[in-house]
């Protein structure tokens, strides 16, 4: 028998209080703790009793339980909201079994090099509800950025106002199951014909998340007849490290291509 | 496509296993329930080369549940190869269980047992072990050089007597030809010199190696293996663990795919020694992990073609000089060196001068084994591309060229009398060949003529198409064997029992189909029991694409025998001459006296009534040919020229494999094999760290494809009919993995003019390469 | 530990590992028709229904779930009373060596669930997660859309 214990919380203020014990590691879908190493876990915390996965559109606020799938989140979007950057984004993440159980909490938090979620979440400029001793809003921008805030708090939403835009999403792999290199999420504001406001998110490149705010700024005010493919790539600034079987270079070569080709895929989208 | 003659053959029946497998009751060898079985997990090398100091297994055997740990120290000391081929095998016997020294990353060291997995692999850790390290070789050029590390010692030996040079890191060696190369040389107007290299792959089989063993109630030792070849697995177990072949009895269960990777005796004699020395059940079941790095891949193989050319195509001569990767150990070294020569050149039958030249060189990588196209595969992706080559620099269009150059019926090739498996060959000559009817089907479906050589383009993307031809064997001739017996039942059903061994291929369907049609039933009459030791006859197992021609030959000969002693029942059942009797729908009738009997009262007058006796026979077949199936494969692919990214549009393949049995079953190891094809042209590649460790040994790394990554996929089976064949048939299993690769590679020539020598073609393959073009440009 | 879960329409109790994947669990009691083929979420083998999705159940926590539902390929359909699904990749020869075929099946089950007239680009999407090696899928998604036209007709 494994020595691993399971907690299985009723309340939130249980699970937060029981999460500041650095060994006691949440569970969310499980379909990456599953495959770690047990070594450095004392106990597992089931996040599945909590009812954390409502999702809601009220106003002009979406908001998401962090229990909720990426399938829920496809399900919901769909049909109305099927050029939503999150269903274009999600819509091929992963694998469709995988899908049904990565939830957008562990995902949000995990947030690996691969993640289909982290690109359009920060295009949204969305917000994570963190249970904790004080419930604690912050932009995820913020949260990836603090790693102490990413070891100690329960993600127990997301949210993200809801607006009318165009967007893209690429990924880059080598089959249809496989988890991309890098991904790149276009999100665009439109006046009429012109772009207003373009966000750009490059994951997986050498700085991990990276908002591309040349390639934005170039773009505000612009329309697709003044938009040059090599000129959009050659605004992209960005570096890779190197990893088994893929030239830093080349990486970084294909994505600029990519960005450049996500932005004018995104403006003819609809 | 019915053929009208026949009633079962050439029908799609539907697999016979199939509704079992797909409500999941027919069961896997991981599926049967051991009560009281003991776990073992494999402890390998970290070292790419290495002597083992010390193993200190001390804290290991503390912990609770831990039954024993087998290394070196408590093994038998036998030399064998793992090569899961007849007797005596043509591989090297260059391999212990456990050996003193390892030899590429991922050898075996140890091997822990214990009462359940979780303790097996918590204690496996726990195992300490010192090494002397040593040199490493990893450069297969370098593998002869003298003063190259050392792999195996002069203990080592082939037990059929073949070249093997251990001191030179030769593990097998084929030179020959015929003709005169400086003769050659002085009539081409053109030499053409090209080096092409192939790849390590891996069968990635679903279901991975899996062995269950145990002890019978009467203290026979019962192997349940995922194995492609039951019978030299009795054998093989016997000698290296030095038990009885009489006390051993092989099931191979549902296999969930081979393709070579079962053809290798590699866990069962484990799970055997840890039976025989505890008294208790074993598993071993391999991680995915391991299935890469620990079992066996296909052997890389660097393959330089030299050819002299006339201007109208003529080839003067042609030179094929092929350096295998063996890795550690030499499994399949010599023969599938072997086909790389002799299931290629034979093709090109109009050269006069020829030589093949052909080593395989021990390395301190992975270990090289068989798999589906068995250094065919290797070899086409050369010729194939050369030839390519050869016709652009000719301008002479690619169909036309082959169809005027490749063997025909009624003719032979001086190869297939050089060249054998390992040692000579035989001389025959090829009495079925559909090739160009395969090469019009394929260049029409993709639009050869509408699209060759235009670069048609949309924005950043330009289309090319391309072709590659290829034929493989029936069987191993004068080698392979395989039997069959029948009994009949009183209610006119059947029992064949047959050695041959069906791997997810078919080949109970297919036999018995054979059966059936001989005998004038329903499918459903044939009750079919395939690879039992004990229960059924001898079958050299699943390779070589030999099971429909060879032991289908086999069944075929065996229901005849049965047939004849149906009718002679019926003759005095019904006292007619035996010569008048006709067997329709399982009935024996005379035309002309309208008698008749039916199979139930002929088997229940031949149980029960007079001159009793059990209507059963054995037959088995040899063969002294081994008729090529042939092939020709299109594609069309879509080049990125900003990025490299090639996107496969469609593939097309059409075959020639005799009279297809099951023309639904055949299709399906055409599609399998071009998909195969098309993952090792594309994504499929080992990636090795500096210290010689595989890194991308798991799915998430080593791609293959899915659903959604395939493009249109066409299959014709062409009609054709082998007069040596049971019923016309030939084989499919194996060649349709030989073309995909090539073709894709003259595909993308033809979009973007880059020549690839090297798969896979992955984007920034294809990039550099064309990058490098424009510099030099 | 121990846990009671719906397979298959009964309820089973199951005795578990804290850290055991659901594939194991199942296997050891005896589903063995979820098939072990990568146990990283790759190859498909292991799927089963988990509250009528399809889930790789090498992922998921037996520790995780209480009272849910499960459904494997056996319990979708049996060698005598075959579902639909399963009798058209009898037919259209999409079993070959069998072994990713129970997962291919749950996978395809919850895709005309959700999606009864899926195109063929639906279905290699569907399919997306289950790896097979045998087949190169042709007739596997042939016979997808061949239980789809059964289906509706017999709707
Ligand atoms: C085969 C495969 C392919 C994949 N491909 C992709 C892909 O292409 N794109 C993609 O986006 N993802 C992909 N993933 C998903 C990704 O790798 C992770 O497995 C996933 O994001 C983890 O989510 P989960 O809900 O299962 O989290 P878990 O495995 O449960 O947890 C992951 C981490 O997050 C923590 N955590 C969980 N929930 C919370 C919470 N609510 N608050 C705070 N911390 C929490 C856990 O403690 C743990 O440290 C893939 C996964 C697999 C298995
Ligand atoms: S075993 Fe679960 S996906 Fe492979
Ligand atoms: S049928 Fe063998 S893996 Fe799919």
């Amino acid at each position: 028998m494994t020595k691993i214990h399971w907690h299985y919380p009723n309340s939130l203020d249980e699970a937060v209080l029981l999460l500041r014990d650095p060994r006691i590691r949440a569970v969310g879908g499980g379909t990456d703790l599953i495959k770690r190493p047990l070594s450095t876990v004392g106990a597992f915390l089931s996040l599945w009793g909590l009812n954390l996965n409502a999702i809601d559109l009220r106003g002009d606020t979406w908001s998401f339980g962090s229990m909720c799938t990426y399938a829920d989140v496809l399900k919901v979007l769909e049909p109305e909201h099927s050029g939503h950057v999150l269903y274009r984004s999600l819509l091929h993440a992963a694998n469709t079994p995988c899908r049904n159980r990565i939830t957008l909490g562990g995902s949000a938090a995990f947030a690996p090099r691969w993640s289909d979620l982290a690109g359009p979440l920060l295009a949204l400029e969305a917000d994570v509800h963190l249970g904790g001793d004080k419930e604690e809003t912050v932009p995820y921008a913020r949260y990836l950025q603090h790693s102490e805030l990413r070891k100690k708090a329960l993600i127990t939403g997301i949210s993200f106002l809801n607006f009318a835009h165009r967007a893209a999403h690429y990924r880059e792999v080598r089959t249809h199951n496989d988890m991309p290199q890098f991904t790149i999420t276009v999100l665009l504001k439109m006046q009429n014909s012109d772009i207003r406001e373009a966000r750009i998110i490059l994951v997986g490149s050498e700085a991990r998340f990276l908002r591309l705010e040349k390639l934005e700024s170039h773009l505000r005010g612009k329309r697709r007849a003044q938009l040059d493919a090599d000129a959009l790539a050659a605004l992209v600034e960005v570096t890779f490290k190197s990893r088994p079987g893929f030239d830093p270079d080349y990486l970084a070569h294909k994505a600029k291509t990519e960005s450049a080709r996500c932005v004018i895929s995104a403006l003819e989208s609809r | 496509m019915m053929n009208k003659k026949y009633s079962s053959i050439g029908k799609d029946e539907k697999k016979i296993d199939a509704l079992a497998l797909a409500t999941g009751s027919r069961r896997f060898v991981d599926d049967f329930e051991l009560k009281h079985c003991l776990h073992c997990k494999l402890i390998y090398s970290p070292h790419a080369f290495a002597e083992i100091l010390e193993i200190d297994d001390s804290a290991a055997r503390a912990m609770g549940g831990v039954v024993d740990v087998l290394s070196y120290k408590n093994t038998p000391q036998i030399l064998h190869t793992s090569a899961g081929q007849g007797f005596p095998e043509p591989s090297p016997y260059d391999q212990y269980l456990f050996d003193k020294t390892v030899r590429f990353v991922g050898d075996r060291v140890a091997m822990l047992v214990a009462e359940s997995p979780v303790i097996a692999e918590a204690a496996a850790k726990k195992i300490k072990v010192r090494y002397r390290l040593r040199e490493p070789l990893f450069d297969p050029e370098k593998a002869m050089d003298a003063d190259a590390p050392k792999l195996h010692g002069a203990e080592c030996y082939t037990p059929i007597g073949a070249s093997y040079d251990p001191q030179r890191n030769l593990a097998a060696e084929v030179d020959l030809g015929f003709g005169d190369l400086k003769q050659g040389e002085s009539d081409a107007d053109l030499i053409i010199d090209k080096t092409y290299r192939a790849h390590y792959g891996s069968h990635c089989a679903i279901e991975p190696h899996s062995v269950k063993t145990y002890f019978d109630e009467e203290g026979r030792l019962v192997i349940l293996a995922s194995t492609q070849v039951p019978f030299h697995v009795r054998r093989i177990v016997s000698r290296v663990c030095e038990f009885p072949i009489a006390k051993i009895r092989v099931i191979k269960p549902r296999i969930g795919g081979g393709f070579g990777g079962k053809q290798e005796v590699l866990l069962e004699p484990l799970a055997a020694l840890v039976t025989l020395r505890h008294k208790r059940p074993a598993r071993i079941v391999l991680s995915r992990e391991e299935v890469f790095q620990n079992s066996r891949t296909r052997h890389p193989v660097r393959v330089r073609l030299r050819t002299g050319v006339k201007k109208d195509g003529r080839i003067t001569f042609l030179e094929m000089d092929s350096l295998l990767n063996s890795g550690a150990y030499g499994s399949h070294a010599l023969t599938v060196l072997s086909n790389c020569g002799s299931k290629v050149l034979p093709l090109l039958n109009k050269i006069d001068h020829l030589h093949f030249l052909g080593r395989s060189v021990y390395t301190n990588l992975p270990v090289g084994g068989a798999y589906r196209g068995y250094g065919a595969t290797q070899g086409y992706f050369a010729l194939n591309q050369h030839l390519d080559i050869l016709c652009r620099e000719l301008d002479l269009d690619l169909p036309e060229y082959l169809k005027k150059n490749h063997i025909r019926e009624g003719e032979t090739s001086r190869v297939f009398e050089a060249l054998g498996e390992g040692k000579t060959g035989v001389r025959q000559y090829v009495n079925s060949c559909k090739l160009d009817e395969c090469i019009d089907i394929c260049t029409r479906e993709i639009g050869w003529y509408e699209k060759h050589g235009k670069r048609i383009r949309q924005d950043d993307k330009v289309r090319g198409v391309g072709l590659a031809v290829a034929m493989q064997g029936s069987g191993i001739p004068l080698v392979d064997m395989g039997a069959a017996s029948i009994k009949m039942n009183e209610d006119g059903s059947f029992n064949l029992d047959i050695g041959a061994t069906d791997i997810g291929t078919g080949s109970d369907t297919i036999l018995a189909q054979i059966a059936a049609e001989v005998l004038n039933v329903d499918l459903a009459a044939m009750i079919v029991l395939s690879s039992d030791t004990d229960r059924t006859p001898f079958d050299v197992g699943a390779y070589a694409s030999s099971t429909t021609y060879v032991s289908g030959r086999a069944v075929r000969k065996c229901a005849e025998k049965i047939r004849d002693q149906i009718i002679a029942v019926a003759a005095e059942m019904l006292d007619v001459p035996a010569g008048k009797l006709q067997l329709a729908h399982a009935t024996a009738e005379d035309p002309e006296s309208g008698k008749r009997a039916d199979y139930p009262e002929i088997c229940r007058y031949a149980m029960y009534t007079a001159n009793q006796f059990q209507i059963h026979a054995v037959a088995s077949e040899f063969v002294e040919e081994s008729p090529p199936p042939f092939l020709a494969q299109t594609v069309e692919v879509e080049v990125d020229t900003r990025t490299g990214a090639v996107k496969l549009l469609k593939l097309v393949s059409a075959v020639d494999c005799g009279q297809a049995i099951n023309p639904r079953l055949a299709e399906g190891q055409i599609e399998g094999a071009a998909v195969n094809g098309i993952s090792y042209a594309m994504t499929e590649e080992y990636l090795f760290s500096p210290n010689g460790s595989m890194i991308n040994k798991n799915f998430k790394n080593y791609k293959i494809p899915t659903a959604a990554d395939l493009p249109e996929i066409k299959t014709f089976v062409v009609p054709s009919h082998e007069p040596s064949g049971p019923f016309g048939a030939k084989s499919a299993g194996e060649i349709g993995i030989n073309c995909p690769m090539p073709a894709i590679a003259n595909a993308i020539f033809d979009a973007v003019g880059i020549r690839l020598f090297e798969a896979p073609f992955t984007p920034e393959k294809v990039y550099k390469a064309m990058f490098a073009q424009k510099d030099s440009q | 530990m121990k846990r009671t879960l719906n397979i298959n329409r009964k309820d089973i109790e199951l005795r578990f590992d804290p850290a055991e994947s659901l594939l194991h669990t199942l296997r050891n009691h005896g589903y063995t028709e979820v098939k072990s083929g990568c146990e990283e979420g790759e190859c498909g083998a292991c799927l089963v229904l988990l509250n009528g999705k399809a889930v790789n159940s090498c992922l998921i926590f037996t520790s995780s779930l209480n009272g849910d539902r499960i459904l494997t390929a056996a319990g979708i359909g049996t060698l005598h009373e075959p579902h639909v699904i399963q009798q058209a990749f009898v037919d259209c020869g999409a079993v070959q060596c069998g072994f990713c075929t129970p997962g291919m099946v749950i996978a395809s089950y919850a895709l005309l669930q959700e999606n009864p007239e899926p195109t063929e680009a639906e279905v290699r999407r569907a399919l997306s997660g289950n790896l097979c090696r045998c087949t190169g899928y042709v007739k596997i998604v042939e016979a997808v859309l061949c239980a789809a036209e059964r289906l509706k007709s017999e709707r």
